[in-house]
């Protein structure tokens, strides 16, 4: 039987989402998102879907464990952020959505360069739209500087390929090794600003937040674990992603105590659990690589409970700032179960999917060799727990009653958080399930044992007790936290401001000096007599104009330079 | 008969073109219907032409028999078939998006405009096709001076700007007359193969250069090459709109076409042709980075088009002076993407001017809603202009940034990825002002769709895009490959 | 639960988890330092610490700003 790529099913969806309305639109949404997780799960393994382009091989459908598993949960998170954005009535933002999640597809069950990169484009257009359907007057602004940075992450990844193209003569999507010079580290950074690693971040944490509440839901799922997807299969092993994880999770964790808006500091939480696949994916054990893409299955379904879970708050109550919020448990119960759940399994307790996946890599750390990549992960782990597990429940859902009274909720997002929390927790009760995925089976790591559970449950232990010492000295504070988009935000901001201010200023100069030259010839021919009479009529200029003499001065500069070149060239 | 074709091409437009100001007085109706005939016999014969021409190879027509270098002969090889195509293919969009534009705006004109811009289709089918230098010049004036008159026909505004234009483009074919009248000192002959046979009998010499130079100042004044086109902008901003569609699409193309012509055909692996590659090289750069630079600061959605299209020859200029394979087959694809999309752009935009009477980049805000199938369309060539897959201008651009870096050219990689971000600076703005943002900064209230007649050819160029690119490698292989000289692949 | 009531609670199960630690852990994995009884304890504790007052300081060094300084947010 033949199955379909799962891309396919979203794409062809589409027009027709786009030409329905109502009840009919919402059942074809939950159908073809349901189909393309059907395909993701029949699909066969091997090579299909060749194409040939540009006397390359595309392969269009590599299906093996690796993207199989991540095609499983693309499609798994496609169905849940659709189920949750349900009672959306833009069309435009289900178009976006759907090529959005058919982009990160396309992606990962690519076998060549040309299609990743093709899906890695449409997915920085998908999820600018995502963004832009935010609405406000922040939203256009992050969405610009979001798609400036992955522009230039793209270009640079671009370069990266052609290089590897004309060195390597083909165009396979495999392991590239460090002796592929400069190619390697073109295509490493590239992938590295669509995984958002310190410094080249910081797009994520600007724009993530000012998405919708649904559209920030499946933001989070894709573009960065396609990053991390590219990762396992391009750099398995390299050390400096050891390093760049780690510290990369210690960064989310420690910005994340100083933000004041909930849904960015979950961004800056995607952030510390990257760190964590990324770090994986550095370490490059067995464990730790399998340990990556698990944490990947977990992180998708996590983090978006926890970010539907701060969209609710947000939905009902209109309201993102910490300092804003309290006492929200008793008028929204279910959802704080729901968050609390998510909360459990991004700090990894025991007997939820963080658990299962995340200790994966923490163990590999320890076995790692290089000590300080464990303490930071260990650190960064603190922090996770501190601020999802405890300050940002405590001070939305618990704490003091503000006296909010928050809207009703559409019950489609209450099915997908249900969705996602009941994943969580069967998976973290049956890690055998996710284990027999992974990319490497079979898998040999226990999880629970008593080694494991114990250290986990004193470190949140540890970290709690700190906490409820600390509560009341942690509340957010109405503050923006500079990051290092700031270096580059301000100068960018001046250079683009000052391109088109500086170009009318120069125009305006041009007009002014030589608005006579042009009169002077324009009158003449418009009445000759104007050498004698000088009161003719006067001639009307406008804006910016280039003089014809400008022009025929260049022509004359070029035709000199030309004959010139060629004259001194042939040796005359 | 269709041994005949490469002549009927050129003359059939013509003689349309008398027939049609007979006609256009009482009906009008009947005049563009001519009009559309003599364009599509254009299309089928210049497809029939390009058919043969690639399979079998070049196809020398001599004119009344006479014999070169004495008569004049047309020379069809899977170049100039292509281009053929693209110019009638245009040409016939437009007119087809003229003749709603015109029956609303100015219907006692129909059979002027037709006329002349029959006598524009003529040039520059005439300049494709030729295979005498001189030939060549007296197609580019037919076609100037059509152009002029078309351009002018756009208002007092329009008048002053082609006023401009005529000066400047005076001066540039004044130029290559110049320039042919040297080689023709030099070698006395003025057909193209004929030449290319002499040349290599007579040394170098700085006749040489000069004639060369000024073929090529010439025809880059034409192009609108950097810093040469200083007529561009306000012709392309104020001219009637089914004029700059169609201008601004072929013109310039078959100008680039004609230096492609020169300097790797005729002068194929000279010196002389090298030295002026490499100067075209520079100026490339040079536009593509001023182009887009220029695009960014305008208002005018008109006008920032043209500065898009003074970067965009930039990178054809670019592809031809690397010069390996890949970058002219880049090149050439370029041509296309550029024709057609920028040609569905401009139709765009002088549609959305004309329903709102608008034409400010602020004035796009909530287009999306009004005009829907104009602004898809519009989306889909803004997105092939920065280069976005599946477009006809990611693969371009590919092309041309894979033959830049094999030629360790720099420049032109750095130019070429700067002006891919700038250009999508400048796109996604209007994009996004069209689809995205919400009602209350409206400037146009009141606005409908396109009628059909203008939005049809809108939407087959467009989607010619998608498919252009979708079916790239037949069309790679089998015609653009085959345009490249000898002397490269 | 008042505050007093939960340190008690926190204490109790700590215990519980030292004891248990050291009665049934013996293989360790990693560096010696996991060998030592209720060392996550510790880390979580003052991990946390060092965590809070870190970024507070970082914060007051000038990483916070109020929140309607910058032009680059307008349009």
């Amino acid at each position: 039987m033949l199955v379909p790529h799962p891309a396919l099913v979203l794409v062809t969806a589409v027009p027709f989402v786009a030409l329905t309305r109502g009840r009919t639109r919402q059942a074809l949404l939950v159908t073809a998102t349901l189909a393309s997780l059907i395909a993701a799960l029949m699909l066969p393994a091997g090579d299909r879907g060749i194409v040939e382009l540009a006397g390359q091989e595309l392969v269009l459908l590599r299906v093996d464990s690796l993207s199989r598993l991540f095609g499983l949960i693309f499609t798994a998170m496609g169905l849940i952020g659709t189920v949750y954005g349900l009672h959306v009535n833009r069309g435009g933002e289900y178009i976006a959505t759907l090529v959005y999640t058919a982009g990160a597809l396309g992606v990962i069950y690519a076998g060549d360069w040309i299609s990743a990169f093709a899906g890695l484009e449409l997915m920085g257009v998908a999820s600018l739209a995502i963004i832009w359907f935010g609405g406000t007057v922040r939203a256009r602004m992050a969405g610009f500087r979001y798609i400036y940075v992955h522009l230039a992450g793209g270009s640079l990844l671009f370069a990266g390929i052609v290089l590897l193209w004309s060195r390597v003569g083909e165009t396979t999507l495999e392991r590239i090794s460090p002796d592929a010079g400069l190619a390697y580290v073109l295509i490493l950074i590239g992938v590295l600003v669509s995984a958002a690693v310190p410094p080249l971040h910081a797009w994520l944490t600007d724009a993530y937040p000012e998405a919708s509440v649904t559209g920030t839901v499946f933001l989070s799922a894709f573009t960065t674990k396609t990053a991390v997807y590219l990762l396992i299969r391009l750099f398995p092993g390299a050390e400096v992603l050891a390093w760049a994880g780690a510290i990369m999770a210690v960064y989310g964790a420690v910005f994340a105590v100083l933000e004041n808006d909930i849904r960015r500091l979950l961004s800056y939480h995607i952030i510390s659990q990257v760190g964590y696949m990324v770090a994986g994916v550095g370490m490059g054990t067995v464990l730790a690589v399998n340990g990556a893409a698990a944490h990947a299955f977990s992180h998708i379904l996590y983090k978006a409970l926890l970010l539907m879970g701060a969209g609710a708050v947000l939905q009902a109550t209109g309201r993102r700032k910490l300092t804003e919020l309290g006492g929200l448990a008793r008028a929204m119960p279910i959802v704080t179960v729901f968050y609390l759940i998510g909360a459990c399994s991004i700090s990894g307790v025991p007997l939820f999917n963080g658990f299962v996946s995340k200790s994966m890599i923490t163990s590999a750390s320890s076995e790692y060799g290089q000590a300080a990549v464990e303490w930071l992960l260990a650190v960064a782990s603190v922090g996770t727990f501190l601020h999802t597990g405890l300050k940002l429940p405590y001070f939305t859902f618990f704490g003091p009653d503000r006296g909010l009274k928050p809207t009703r909720l559409p019950g489609n997002m209450m099915i997908a958080m249900g969705l996602a929390a009941a994943a969580c927790i069967g998976i973290g009760l049956l890690p055998g399930w996710l284990y027999a995925r992974l990319p490497e089976t079979p898998v040999h790591y226990v999880p629970y044992t008593a080694d494991h559970v114990l250290s986990t449950l004193q470190l949140l232990l540890g970290t709690g007790a700190a906490f409820w010492l600390m509560r009341h000295s942690l509340g957010g504070q109405p503050t923006v936290t500079l990051d290092t988009d700031r270096l580059w935000r301000r100068p960018v901001w001046v250079v683009v401001n000052g391109l088109a201010s500086g170009t009318a200023r120069i125009g305006h100069r041009w007009q002014v000096r030589t608005l006579s030259v042009v009169e002077q010839v324009a009158m003449t021919l418009r009445s000759p007599f104007h050498v004698v009479w000088p009161a003719s009529p006067p001639y009307d200029a406008d804006q910016y104009r280039l003089p014809i003499g400008t022009t025929v001065f260049w022509i004359t500069v070029g035709l000199v330079v030309l004959v010139l070149a060629i004259w001194l060239r042939i040796g005359a | 008969m269709s041994a005949h074709l490469p002549i009927l091409i050129v003359v059939v437009p013509l003689v349309a073109a008398l027939v049609v100001p007979l006609l256009g007085r009482r009906t009008p109706g009947v005049a563009h219907a001519v009009t559309l005939a003599a364009l599509i016999f254009a299309l089928v014969a210049s497809g029939l032409v390009l058919a043969r021409v690639v399979v079998d190879g070049v196809w020398r027509y001599q004119l009344g028999g006479w014999a070169p270098p004495w008569g004049i002969e047309y020379v069809v090889d899977p170049l100039s078939g292509g281009m053929m195509v693209l110019v009638s293919f245009l040409a016939l969009a437009a007119s087809t998006y003229a003749w709603s534009y015109l029956l609303a705006t100015d219907p006692g004109r129909i059979g002027l405009f037709d006329s002349l811009y029959l006598l524009l289709v003529t040039g520059l089918l005439g300049i494709v096709a030729t295979g005498d230098l001189f030939n060549l010049y007296v197609f580019l004036e037919i076609s100037a001076i059509a152009a002029y008159a078309l351009l002018a026909m756009g208002g007092d505004r329009a008048t002053v700007a082609t006023f401009r234009y005529l000066l400047i483009g005076t001066v540039g074919s004044s130029c290559y007359l110049l320039g042919t009248g040297y080689f023709y000192a030099l070698t006395g002959t003025l057909n193209m193969a004929d030449l290319t046979e002499r040349l290599s009998g007579v040394g170098e010499s700085p006749a040489m250069a000069v004639g060369i130079g000024l073929i090529v100042v010439g025809l880059a004044i034409k192009a609108a090459v950097f810093p040469f086109h200083g007529w561009q902008p306000d012709v392309y901003t104020y001219a009637p709109p089914p004029v700059t569609g169609f201008v601004a699409a072929a013109m310039t193309k078959v100008s680039a076409y004609a230096i492609f012509r020169v300097l790797y055909f005729v002068l194929g692996g000279t010196p002389v042709a090298a030295s002026a590659l490499v100067f075209l090289g520079g100026v490339g750069v040079l536009a593509i980075l001023a182009g887009s630079w220029l695009a960014l600061a305008q208002t005018d959605i008109r006008r920032m088009l043209a500065y898009s299209s003074v970067g965009q020859m930039g990178y054809i200029v670019l592809g031809f002076s690397i010069g390996s394979p890949i970058a002219l087959v880049g090149a050439l694809f370029h041509v296309l993407n550029h024709a057609v999309m920028k040609s569905c752009l401009f139709l765009v935009a002088g549609g959305v001017r004309w329903r709102t009477g608008f034409s400010s980049v602020a004035s796009f805000v909530g287009m999306g809603r009004r005009m829907p199938l104009s602004m898809l369309a519009f989306a889909v060539a803004a997105v092939s202009m920065v280069g976005l897959p599946p477009t006809v201008g990611f693969f371009s651009k590919w092309y041309l940034l894979l033959g830049a870096f094999e030629a360790r050219a720099w420049p032109g990689v750095a130019a070429l990825v700067v002006s891919s971000g700038l250009s999508a600076v400048y796109f996604f703005r209007v994009l996004e002002r069209t689809f995205v943002v919400s009602d209350d900064r409206l400037v146009a209230t009141e606005s409908r769709e396109l009628p059909a007649g203008m939005l049809g050819p809108v939407l087959v160029l467009a989607a010619a895009g998608l498919l252009l690119g979708l079916f790239q490698q037949p069309l790679i292989t089998h015609v653009i490959q085959r345009a490249l000289p000898a002397t490269v692949s | 639960m008042t505050t007093s009531r939960l340190i008690t609670a926190m204490m109790v199960v700590a215990a519980g988890m030292l004891a248990a630690e050291v009665t049934i852990v013996d293989e360790v994995h990693g560096g010696w330092w996991h060998g030592v009884a209720g060392f996550e304890l510790v880390i979580g504790f003052a991990g946390c610490l060092a965590l809070v007052w870190g970024a507070k300081v970082l914060g007051k060094l000038g990483l916070q700003r109020p929140e309607h300084e910058h032009p680059e947010d307008e349009p």
